[in-house]
């Protein structure tokens, strides 16, 4: 009879381990699993935000070609027309065209910042065309040829490429 | 007697003690292979990006931005992208050689472009590259713009973003490309 007792206790034992192990074995994975989800999702957070990211340079993109920006003297496909944006900053019926906070073009130089007007221009670096509020946020940018006629360019003048910047910020935009 | 039975006693427990190592020994292979498949997967992740927006962006408007070299004595000047291809065939500008100013506008535009730290800004570094392919051919020539081939700005940067652009000439054609590294 303890003998009897003894093989069943034995048996017992043998499949609570084998539970423990299961359920060990179990949890690993599970946790693993778990390991593998906050990975993947966090991978689709980042793509979510470059997506967004991108979309906003392509906003910021399409209003370099809009007619008032767009260059049209000779052949160049990713150009502002520098001289129309100074007259576009001059005319107030623009300050609501593209319902944006903040819109400025930019020369890229090691020239400190020098906002340009009729006096100083082109010698300055900097056209705000639009600034609804101090407080916009951080603008979207995107890179733009700059084209304007240089009088003084070869014989008789001629059209300068610059590189440029375009910044704008908006609600209608998605902010970095 | 005693010692026959002492001996079956002892081959039957040394059984179960085998089949114990061998479960055990399958249990930690299996757990070993999940883990390892998990490893690879994670460590071949490729954190380096090529065909960037911004970068793109970039090498499209300075190929149309005017430079400062000219072959009729400043009546006229040539664009980056003709820069480029003068610095391939070697010619001299009225200012210099077109590969030094090659390497000179590239480096003011992209240092103008981007603040690279080492330890504060997203960009750490840049490393751009000009080659010449030609026709039915894949080996890419480096144009003599450094003596490395290369203008760059390297303080470390685990990962980049990049993007090239291509510009056909009539015996092959040239590329540019920029890196970015990030922090």
């Amino acid at each position: 009879m303890a003998t009897l007792y003894a093989q069943y206790s034995k048996g017992q034992m043998k499949i609570q381990q084998m539970a423990f192990v299961l359920v060990a074995l179990m949890i690993f994975f599970g946790m693993v699993a778990l390991v593998y989800f906050s990975f993947s999702i966090s991978n689709l957070r980042e793509n979510a935000q470059e997506l967004k990211e991108r979309e906003a340079v392509e906003i910021v993109k399409k209003i370099s070609y809009s007619p008032e920006f767009v260059f049209t003297g000779e052949d160049c496909s990713s150009c502002v027309d520098l001289d129309k944006i100074l007259m576009l900053k001059e005319s107030s019926k623009y300050e609501k065209f593209w319902n944006l906070d903040y819109l400025t073009v930019e020369k890229v130089s090691n020239e400190t910042s020098n906002e340009c007007n009729r006096f100083n221009y082109p010698n300055c670096n900097v056209i705000t065309v639009v600034r609804e509020t101090s407080n916009f946020g951080s603008a979207n940018v995107a890179f733009v040829t700059l084209a304007r006629w240089d009088s003084g360019l070869g014989a008789g003048g001629g059209f300068r490429y610059e590189l440029g910047k375009i910044y704008a910020s908006g609600r209608n935009l998605t902010r970095r | 007697m005693n010692k026959l039975k002492c001996l079956k006693i002892n081959k039957v427990k040394n059984k179960k003690a085998q089949e114990e190592i061998v479960g055990f020994v399958l249990i930690v292979l299996v757990v070993s292979v999940v883990l390892l498949v998990f490893l690879g997967i994670f460590l071949r992740k490729d954190t380096n990006k090529t065909g960037d927006s911004e970068v793109s962006q970039f090498l499209d408007s300075i190929s149309e931005t005017t430079t400062e070299c000219s072959f009729n004595g400043g009546y006229s000047y040539i664009k980056y992208s003709e820069l480029i291809a003068s610095c391939n065939e070697g010619k001299i500008c009225s200012s210099g050689g077109a590969c030094d100013i090659l390497k000179n506008v590239t480096k003011n535009l992209i240092e103008s472009s981007w603040n690279f730290s080492p330890t504060n800004g997203p960009k750490t570094g840049y490393r751009f590259e000009a080659f010449f392919e030609a026709e039915n051919s894949d080996v890419r020539q480096p144009l003599p713009i450094s003596d490395s081939g290369t203008i760059s700005r390297l303080s470390g940067g685990s990962s980049f973003v990049g993007d090239e652009k291509t510009f056909p000439v009539t015996d092959g054609s040239l590329t540019i490309q920029l890196n970015l590294y990030l922090d």
